[in-house]
């Protein structure tokens, strides 16, 4: 069982290795002559004025939230959608009451205004 | 009328600045420019972002600054004619004309029926020119490479045209103080013809591909709208003023050479954001290419094209001051000469729609702008940097 | 020949690295087409939106530019790394191969014809949604690590980006499970088999366009491409990338549209199988037979066909502003899958599957 995903490991590896090699040729056949003008970081030609690592948006962090919920769900429905055809109209009613309930969250967050972007 | 909402903004100090403190984490300084690939031409735009929302802008010009008006003071009358084409790149006629027609009053000259009907023709051929490079820039400031690589195409039709006739592509020289330097070649109007109706063919495109997208609507309808109440205050003239309803146009206002004979309307729009005034120059462009066929329809076929001048080394002009303004693709475009009677002009002061327009305006429309329209307004606004700065 | 290749290293390997290196070399013959692939892509896009903006595309390097790709590989190795003074080295570096890994390691299960399959994996799906979640890590370092602001606002909006409309991608994955009834890739295709109407893109249209609207913006690719969109955060997350660093990240997103290009012909277009199947009389000639019969020139045709979408869009479309790429995912997308499902569970419960 576990056995076919041997090859899975092994492309991973390779993908890194390619990866790893092209980078690796790059920092061998490239140049390096750094200088202080064309290591600072591109800010249009003006020295940056601070560092970059700055604070955010609140947004970016409820996307990342509804996200969790949102793929968790995704998740819970994978199993449930391959063995619908044998658990028949319990799954479906099952399914529907959690989607319901994930569905008024939904709308209960688009009232809420967490998905305006504005 | 120029407060802002603010509620949850930066309130003013006491000295008049923004109270932006980039410690809290609420604000960020972002450049634009000059080395952005979003800026037209060099200039800067140095952004304070809230979130995604701008809150603070200020312009920087200068990167481009070559000093011609202080040049010309030290420059004889003609010394001066082949330099102030370089003030505008993309549609360098308007200069030439200005400053000709400028000196030619000043002096006195009476210039050629048949010089003020080429003259005509060559503004508004650099008038298309102008706009089919603002079209292209247009689309490609909101992502949509294709409209500009059409455009340039049939650019390059046009300059072709422009070549045959001055000899030049970028920088005619053509208009010359005493009428223009040559009439037009053989067979000059069927060729002119032929590039216009391919102009018409590839506008017939960008109507479909750019001003019939959804994409495109979605992003540049109801975004960067100037309020009517600016017009005056901003010195906000051409398709900009256009584009809110005020049929502002310098060629039916005050009509100079010889649009008097033409016959069209000024465009208008209504709803002045950025999709309108990208409609009010496509139109205005068709408008151009009609002008240029009733001008080759009905201008005389021969005739002279320059007066005689005085020894242009010792052209001494008298004293006397004279503002000429005439309607280039941008807005009103005007020449303010002084002359006090020596070979030099006193004071030449060149009144570009590009100042007003990108700098008091744009600091003014960009404020709770979305980042991502920063480029797309300013672009809107149809500014030539080389022109701001001169 | 797989097994005569396991006999003649049998004879003096261990059975273990017997296995490994069987395995290896299938790698290689799927990592090295898809190189090409995904070379040939790089050409195929300059010259194809060439062509759309009136000019020619390249044309100097070998025969009508068939050489570029490799030309600009030469080119782009010899170029220095830059690597920022403040950025993070380590971070920096690895960023690229972490975009990287995934968008070639997700190729591992897709079957490029019947039983043409690396790891025939029941979960394969699974697999999948996994690995090109995994993608985004690559692009946040990158954007992080490289202590630019352009770079960090760029990686915050792929973040954000990327992570919502995985999830409108991940419930047009469940339609199609729904349909199929397998997680395996493999078999999801079989699902499909009997003729050209049996493929899901008709009962599941919906879904269809809601899985490659969503794999474009996954991709960022225009009109989706706010994080590299240049006339605003100059070239987003990789802008202080620069050589083979920068190259990387090319691969990995032309693998990437490969990938959704090929998943969606499989999940949705039936993949290796014929649009002429049924049709004996096409598919039983004696040589036009294996041209119209299944195979992996099917699949490649159709996901080709997705490339110049792909293309077709990059030349046509403007960009979309962020918040309006938001809007699209989380108030359209993810509603139409939500309903879409309903409907589908609704169907298959009451017995009724059309497609079947």
């Amino acid at each position: 069982m576990l056995g076919e995903y041997l090859p899975i490991l092994v492309f991973l590896a390779v993908g890194f290795g390619l990866a790893v090699v092209l980078l690796g040729l790059g920092l061998l056949a490239g140049p390096r002559r750094p200088d202080a003008e064309k290591d600072s970081p591109f800010e249009c030609g003006f020295p940056a004025f601070e560092d970059s690592r700055i604070k955010f948006d609140v947004r970016y962090y409820l996307v990342a939230i509804l996200f969790i919920i949102f793929d968790l769900e995704i998740a819970f429905l994978f199993p449930w959608a391959i063995v619908l055809d044998t658990i028949g109209v319990f799954g479906i009613v099952a399914m529907g009451i959690f989607l319901t309930i994930l569905i008024v969250g939904f709308i209960y967050e688009w009232k809420k205004g967490a998905l305006e972007w504005e | 009328m120029f407060e802002l909402d603010r509620s949850q903004y930066p309130q003013k100090k006491a000295d008049g600045t923004l109270d932006i403190d980039l410690t809290s984490g609420k604000y960020l300084k972002l450049w634009q420019g000059p080395q952005h690939p979003g800026i037209t031409g060099n200039m800067a735009i140095e952004l304070t972002v809230c979130g995604d929302e701008v809150v603070d802008a200020t312009t920087h010009v200068g990167y481009l600054h070559r000093g011609f008006e202080k040049l010309m003071e030290r420059r004889t009358f003609m010394q001066c004619f082949p330099i102030v084409c370089r003030i505008c790149v993309p549609e360098p006629d308007f200069n030439e004309y200005c400053y000709a027609a400028a000196v030619e009053e000043l002096a006195g000259l009476e210039i050629p029926e048949l010089a003020h009907w080429i003259r005509t023709l060559i503004l508004e051929m650099g008038r298309v020119n102008s706009y089919l490079m603002y079209l292209g820039g247009q689309a490609g400031a909101f992502g949509q490479g294709v409209i500009g690589q059409w455009t340039t195409y049939v650019r390059d039709l046009m300059l072709d045209r422009f070549e045959e006739l001055t000899g030049a592509r970028i920088y005619h020289m053509f208009i010359i103080p005493g009428g223009v330097r040559d009439n037009l070649p053989d067979g000059f109007a069927g060729r002119m013809e032929e590039t216009l109706r391919e102009i018409e063919s590839v506008l017939a495109d960008v109507d479909r591909v750019m001003f019939h997208n959804a994409v495109f609507k979605k992003r540049a309808v109801g975004v960067g709208v100037i309020d009517t109440a600016w017009l005056d205050s901003y010195g906000i003239t051409g398709p900009n003023a256009r584009a809110a309803g005020v049929a502002k146009d310098v060629r039916k206002d005050q009509p100079y050479l010889v649009y008097p004979e033409l016959d069209f309307e000024a465009v208008t729009g209504k709803d002045s954001d950025i999709y309108t005034r990208a409609d009010v120059r496509r139109r205005d462009l068709l408008l151009s290419l009609d002008l240029i066929r009733q001008i080759l329809a009905k201008m005389p076929k021969t005739g002279a094209v320059m007066t005689k001048l005085p020894n242009v080394l010792h052209w001494k002009i008298p004293r006397g001051e004279t503002y000429v303004r005439g309607e280039c693709s941008r807005g009103e475009y005007g020449y303010y000469l002084v002359t006090d009677g020596s070979g030099y002009p006193r004071r030449v002061n060149v009144r570009g729609p590009s100042y007003t327009h990108s700098i008091a305006l744009f600091e003014r429309m960009v404020i709770n702008a979305n980042i991502s329209d920063v480029a797309a307004l300013l672009v809107s606004l149809h500014t030539y940097p080389p022109e701001i700065e001169r | 020949m797989m097994e005569i290749l396991a006999n003649f290293f049998g004879a003096f390997l261990p059975e273990w690295m017997v296995t490994l290196l069987i395995i290896l070399i299938k790698v290689v013959a799927i990592v090295l087409p898809l190189i090409l692939l995904v070379a040939y892509a790089t050409y195929a896009e300059r010259k194809i939106i060439g062509f759309m903006q009136v000019r020619v595309g390249p044309n100097r390097v070998g025969f009508k530019g068939l050489l570029q790709p490799f030309a600009d590989m030469f080119k782009l190795i010899f170029k220095e790394i830059v690597i920022p003074a403040r950025s993070n080295r380590f971070l920096f570096l690895i960023a690229p191969l972490l975009a990287m890994g995934p968008a070639f390691a997700a190729w591992a299960v897709i079957p490029f014809s019947d039983g043409m399959v690396l790891a025939d994996v029941n979960a394969g799906l699974l697999f999948l949604l996994a690995l090109t979640s995994l993608g985004v890590y690559g692009v946040i370092i990158a954007g992080w690590a490289s202590n630019s602001k352009y770079a960090q606002l760029s990686a915050l909006r792929i973040g954000a980006q990327m992570v919502s409309y995985e999830i409108a991608m991940g419930f047009a994955l469940v339609g199609v499970l729904m349909a199929s009834g397998s997680l395996n890739l493999g078999d999801i295709v079989r699902a499909q088999s009997g003729s050209i109407f049996s493929w899901f893109v008709w009962p599941l249209f919906g879904l269809f366009l809601v899985y490659f609207i969503s794999g474009v913006a996954e991709t960022n690719r225009a009109p989706f491409d706010v994080a590299e969109g240049e006339s605003e955060i100059v070239a987003g997350f990789h802008v202080e990338y620069s050589g083979m660093a920068f190259s990387i990240f090319f691969l990995a997103e032309y693998a990437n549209m490969w990938l959704i290009a090929a998943l969606t012909s499989l999940m949705f277009l039936g993949g290796w199988l014929s649009p002429f199947q049924g049709l004996t009389f096409l598919t039983d000639m004696p040589v036009l037979g294996r041209v119209f019969g299944d195979g992996i020139h099917w699949l490649l045709l159709k996901a080709s066909f997705f490339m110049l979408l792909f293309f077709w869009f990059r030349a046509t479309f403007p960009r979309y502003r962020y918040d309006q790429i938001m809007r699209l995912g989380w108030k359209i997308l993810i509603p139409i899958t939500l309903v879409w499902i309903f409907a589908e569970g609704l169907a298959i419960a009451l017995g009724w599957k059309p497609w079947l």
